[in-house]
This record gives C-alpha cells, sequence and structure tokens, in this order.
C-alpha cells in the first residue's frame, strides 16, 4: 500500500465517523409552504406512514416503507418515505440500500437537501472500496454541489429564526465542502482538498475532530508536513476516541516518513 | 397568520369533552376536569392508563388524542383518535379533534374530510365551519371560499366573534370594506361585552380607518395592542396610524416592537426601515439591509 493509498483509506474511515449530517424532519416538520406539503389521500395511507415515522428499528423502518411503497405507489409521502429508509440503510451499512433509497427519494425531491447531504458523504466515502469508484466519486460530487446550490435558494419556514438558519446552512455548507474536499483527496487533487477541506472547518459552527483530521490527511498527502502535525494534534485533542486513534497513528507514521521519505 | 395558530384559534365557548360523561376507568378521577383546567399532561397520563386498563374504551383514546394535539404531538395525537375510531368512536367531536391533528401535520386533504363529517354528525355546531374557513383563509389564501364558510359558521352561532372578525377580514381584503366595517364592528361589541383578550376585529377596524380618519383608527390600534401586546401585527398598525398622524417617534417605537416580537416580518422591518429614513435615523441603513435579508429567505418565490 502506497502512502497515499494509506491516506485513503484514513480518509475513508474518518467519513465513517462523521454519521448522517441532519435529523430526517420530512414532511412534518415546519414548511415555508405547508399549502404545497405532500397530501395523504386517505386515512390508511396516513396511517401506514405514521408507521414508518414512528419505528425505531432500521429494519423495521426499511420493511414499512417496502410495504407502503407497494400499497401506494402513488403517494405523494413517498419521498420521504425513501428519505427514512435512506437513513434506515445508513444505520444498517448496506451502502446498496442507500443508493437505491436515495435515488428514489430524489425522484420524487431532487432537491432534498436532508437526501442529497445523507447521500453525498456515504458515496464519497465509500467509493474508495468499489470498482465503480470514479462514478462514485463524480455522483457524491454532484450531489454535494446540488446541495450547496439548494442551500443558497431555499425558502426558509418562518418558524426558523435567522440565526438558526445561519447556524444550519453553515453546517450544510461545511458538509458539502468536506465531501467536495474528499472527492478532490480520492482523486489524488490535494491543493483542492486541502481548499475545500479547510472551508468546512472555517464554515462549521463547532468543527469536529474529523475535520481536522481529513484536513491533517490531506496535508500530509501534499507533503506539507508541519500543518498536517498541526491539524492531526488538533483531532487527537477534540476526539472522539475513533479519531483520536486515527490522528494519533497518522502522526506515528508522519514521524516515521522523516526517517523513511514515502 | 402562521400555519400553527388553527387550533389556537378555537371558537368561543367550546368544550371539549367528547358525548360521553368524560369519566373514565378510574371513578375517582374525572379527566374532563383535569381537561378543563389545561392540564394536558397529566390528562394525558390519565388517558394512557386507562387506555391500557381497558383497550376497547374508545374514549380513553380519546381523551389521549385531544391531550396529545393541545400538547403538540400530532403524531401521537392522530394514532389515538385512529384507534378510537377503530373502535367505533364515532362523534363530532372526535372527528374535529382527528381533523385538526391532521392539520398539525399539513395533511390538509384528511383534514376537511374530518371536518366535514364533524358537520354532518353534528349540523348545529358551527366549529368546523370556523375551521374550514380559517383553512381556506390561512392557507389557500381564497377570501371567498372562505368567507362561505365564516357565513355557515355565522348562521348556526351568529355571536361567534372569531367568525365575525375572520368574515371582516374575507371582506377586507375582497375589498367590501362596508361589509368589513360592519363585521368588525359586530365583532368588537361581543368581544366588549365577553370581556374577551381579542384584539383582531380592533385591528382590522384601525386598517380600514387609517386613511380617512386616522385619530379613530388611532383609538382603535392602541385597543388591539393593550388587547394582545404580543402580537406584532397590532404594534405594525399602531406605527402606520402613528406615522399617519405625523408622530415619527412613537410610530418608530412601535414598528421596532413589531421587530422585536416577530424578527422575521419582512412588513414589520420595511415599515421601520421607512420610519428611519424619513426621521433621518442613521439606523435605516442598517434596517434596509435587515429587511432585505429577511425578505429573501423568508418571502422568496
Amino acid at each position: 500500500m502506497t502512502a497515499t493509498s494509506h491516506l485513503r483509506v484514513a480518509l475513508v474511515f474518518c467519513l465513517a465517523v462523521v454519521g448522517i449530517p441532519a435529523s430526517l424532519e420530512a414532511q412534518f416538520g415546519p414548511l415555508a409552504s405547508p399549502g404545497q406539503a405532500a397530501q395523504a389521500r386517505s386515512q390508511e395511507e396516513l396511517d401506514s406512514y405514521l408507521e414508518i415515522v414512528g419505528a425505531t428499528d432500521a429494519r423495521a423502518i426499511v420493511q414499512r416503507v417496502k410495504v407502503f411503497v407497494s400499497e401506494f405507489p402513488k403517494s405523494e409521502l413517498s419521498g420521504a418515505a425513501y428519505q427514512y429508509q435512506l437513513q434506515a440503510f445508513e444505520r444498517l451499512n448496506d451502502f446498496d440500500g442507500m443508493l437505491a433509497a436515495g435515488e428514489k427519494a430524489l425522484a420524487a425531491d431532487p432537491d432534498s437537501l436532508n437526501t442529497l447531504l445523507a447521500l453525498a458523504p456515504a458515496v464519497a466515502n465509500r467509493a474508495a472500496a468499489r470498482p465503480d469508484r470514479v462514478q462514485l466519486l463524480s455522483q457524491a460530487e454532484s450531489y454535494a454541489l446540488r446541495a450547496l446550490d439548494g442551500v443558497d435558494k431555499i425558502r426558509v419556514p418562518r418558524e426558523l429564526s435567522i440565526e438558526k438558519w445561519n447556524l444550519r446552512k453553515h453546517e450544510m455548507q461545511s458538509e458539502a465542502h468536506g465531501v467536495l474536499g474528499v472527492v478532490a483527496f480520492q482523486r489524488g487533487q490535494s491543493p483542492q482538498a486541502i481548499r475545500e477541506l479547510e472551508m468546512a472547518i472555517s464554515l462549521a459552527p463547532r468543527p469536529k475532530g474529523v475535520q481536522f483530521l481529513r484536513l491533517g490527511l490531506a496535508l500530509a498527502a501534499a507533503g506539507k508536513k508541519d500543518d498536517a502535525e498541526q491539524n492531526l494534534r488538533h483531532a487527537a485533542a477534540l476526539g472522539p476516541d475513533s479519531v483520536h486513534n486515527v490522528a494519533l497513528d497518522q502522526l506515528k507514521k508522519l514521524n516515521e516518513g522523516q526517517r523513511t521519505p514515502w | 397568520m402562521c400555519v400553527a395558530a388553527l387550533p389556537a384559534q378555537s371558537p368561543p365557548g367550546r368544550s371539549v369533552s367528547p358525548d360521553s360523561s368524560g369519566i373514565v376507568a378510574n371513578p375517582h378521577v374525572d379527566i374532563s376536569e383535569l381537561a378543563r383546567s389545561n392540564r394536558w399532561k397529566e390528562v394525558a397520563a390519565l388517558a394512557d392508563r386507562n387506555h391500557r386498563q381497558k383497550p376497547e374504551d374508545p374514549t380513553a383514546l380519546y381523551w389521549l388524542g385531544i391531550s396529545r394535539l393541545k400538547l403538540h404531538e400530532p403524531v401521537g395525537s392522530v394514532q389515538a383518535f385512529r384507534a378510537a375510531e377503530k373502535l367505533g368512536l364515532n362523534t363530532a367531536l372526535s372527528h374535529e379533534g382527528l381533523g385538526l391533528g391532521y392539520y398539525d401535520l399539513n395533511q390538509f386533504f384528511l383534514f376537511e374530510e374530518q371536518m366535514k363529517k364533524a358537520a354532518a354528525l353534528d349540523p348545529r355546531d358551527s366549529t368546523p365551519y370556523f375551521y374550514l374557513g380559517l383553512y381556506r383563509w390561512t392557507i389557500r389564501s381564497d377570501a371567498a371560499g372562505a368567507l362561505e364558510f365564516f357565513d355557515k359558521a355565522l348562521q348556526l352561532h351568529p355571536d361567534d366573534w372569531k367568525s365575525l372578525y375572520q368574515a371582516g377580514n374575507c371582506f377586507e381584503h375582497l375589498g367590501k370594506l362596508d361589509e368589513a366595517r360592519d363585521r368588525y364592528a359586530k365583532a368588537i361589541t361581543l368581544v366588549e361585552k365577553n370581556r374577551d383578550a381579542f384584539g383582531w376585529p380592533y385591528q382590522g377596524m384601525a386598517r380600514l380607518l387609517l386613511d380617512e380618519k386616522p385619530e379613530a383608527a388611532l383609538e382603535f390600534a392602541k385597543k388591539a395592542v393593550s388587547l394582545q401586546p404580543d402580537e406584532y401585527s397590532n404594534h405594525v398598525i399602531l406605527a402606520k396610524v402613528y406615522e399617519r398622524l405625523g408622530n415619527l417617534p412613537d410610530a418608530i417605537r412601535e414598528a421596532e416592537s413589531a421587530t422585536t416580537r416577530n424578527p422575521n416580518d419582512s412588513t414589520s422591518r420595511y415599515a421601520l426601515y421607512k420610519l428611519y429614513r424619513q426621521a433621518g435615523d442613521p439606523r435605516a441603513a442598517q434596517a434596509l439591509k435587515e429587511f432585505q435579508e429577511v425578505k429573501m429567505l423568508y418571502d422568496r418565490d
């Protein structure tokens, strides 16, 4: 394994510990235009949808969405249902299931930031280990760019204050730039990766250890050892344990690299 | 008016008791008494306990539905009402409660269906028509359609000042100002008689009088603010009246109150910007910037 490919694997791990960016509040949260909300056409249809909303077990959610879409194939709520399924597949670490559910969710609601920002990091994360890596990286990039575009165009529900919206907006932008950074890194475009990952950190209301870990790894790959070391130490300090351990491991490798250049 | 306002806009004199006695399972605790005192968490806990003790009793589920609705848990509310319905509960109040739960979930098709069932089961009850009118007006912006429902509600309950106010508001929107004034005046008479803290018809009247009789408008606008001081739109109208009377300092104070109470409303932000500009206040530039930000975020087409 080359140093760069080793770092790629580490970066993939970084994404794996990030988790899902936003809790799903599909359909029932505050809406900017309630009059345009997806409507159930029968009580039974909504009962079935509420069974998905109320379920906590990931396998049960996957199954209930299957039942829902088979019983109500033309439901306006199917896009929101697939969002729940996407999240459930993510919890089950079922990447193919995620992709399929995400594509169906996007077919119903192409501008859903929840879906785009759930799919983008998941796809970027898994791309390295897949034969269709090139295509998946393009997909992840496309999702992230669409999310960035959508964040700027969204009409915000009045229930959300400007301050809270700006926080949420910066979180989403940070998430999308983080994905673009990972994609660039996977493509071997270190300067672009560093720019995007720095942007992700600057936008995050409270940057996480994993974001410094990603940046540290990208800087290391670009041969910027001092900056890499600084970011890896920051990542180790912020944690959590999984990030702390990877950061320390990478710091060790970085210092070994002094004696044995990559 | 926001979406969540509908359940809060119950017509006057409503009881939430179902058609049964309201005494459920535990004979020592009257659940409807707790409901009358708005002790909804206790109602929910008791209803839940009663439901566990007597799963076949739809009344316990009714109370569970109502209490969860009041506690802003619409998913739980709808599920409880639906379970009650499946056990055979079929009353005007249960359909009304279920309809309001659907409304809170933005399920307007099902909301309308339930309100129509409630109206059919109790043809003397004006409440479903009031809610249907409010939905037509606030969500669909259909003043003419809403007016038909408010008129129907008023046929059944002529002293319902909330329906009178809403009908006046629809007439005002349709440009029928004499009719609007008549409904606001009637609503005001009833509000004063019942000493209710309902400022909306005063605000409406102030709006109608603003250009022709600003001094008279001032009294109504002040009354609206005194009755509902936390309602930002009352302060907007009072600011406009003060502006019309050439009293810029008080107009600015009221516009500032409006933006403090509802920072996300572009109308009051714009009113404040205009007032600062008229007064030569250097804060005008910042107010304009804030207005543009709010407009772009919340009023984007």
